[in-house]
């Protein structure tokens, strides 16, 4: 076997990287299956940092910083 | 608004067929970087809802009660830290066997469909973190 299938099937990082994302997918769809008082979402900690100035420009440097690095650097 | 799709898609589509080292990708890039911040700016003088000072002060949305705020909070602490830390220790070992989480993206943006996609999802979250949840008057 070989591509990112062999490499899944066999480094420890990328079992690691599979229980963090359904950890994040599982908590999500917990949040959505709550109910009225629900709990706090993804939508709600992206609206945590969009509430000031100060949230407003830390998520947009986080964001332009991953864009630089995803598109114009590194994979 | 049908424009701005059309016109944001084809964007995407064309951003998709540049690689990480050209110029092109880097000019563009840089280009929407400034472009958003300006319009977070633009758009958002006098429409914040609270003062930095007050930011992280009653923090707790409405329509959440406080015991659930706090599991919430806490349950969504340990999963992104969790995330952002694996991904540096990953980052700074440098080994086969821990990929880092941009070694995952790079198998997708490496066809010219997935990168143009990946920078269509990265353009429209930059636009809502930059135009989303504003109050309505100034």
């Amino acid at each position: 076997m070989s591509g990112p299938g062999a490499l899944l099937a066999v480094v420890p990082g990328a079992v690691v990287w599979s229980v963090l994302a359904v950890g994040v997918v599982a908590w999500t769809v917990a949040t959505l299956l709550a109910g009225p008082a629900r709990l706090p979402g993804p939508v709600d900690v992206v609206r945590f940092f969009l509430r000031s100035w100060l949230g407003r420009a830390l998520a947009l440097l986080a964001w332009a910083a991953a864009g630089w690095h995803v598109f114009c650097q590194r994979p | 608004m049908p424009v701005a799709v059309v016109l944001l898609t084809a964007f995407a589509w064309w951003e998709g067929a540049r690689s990480r080292d050209s110029a092109a990708a880097h000019d563009s890039v840089a280009a929407m970087v400034v472009a958003v911040a300006v319009a977070a700016v633009v758009l958002g003088r006098g429409r914040q809802r609270v003062g930095s000072a007050d930011w992280l002060a009653a923090a707790r949305p409405r329509h959440v009660s406080r015991s659930r705020y706090e599991v919430g909070v806490a349950v969504w602490t340990v999963l992104l830290g969790a995330v952002v830390a694996w991904d540096l220790v990953s980052f700074i070992v440098q080994a086969h066997a821990l990929p880092t989480l941009s070694y995952w993206i790079g198998h997708v943006i490496r066809y010219r469909l997935g990168r143009a996609v990946v920078f269509a999802l990265w353009l429209g979250l930059g636009l809502y973190l930059a135009a989303g949840w504003r109050t309505e008057e100034r």
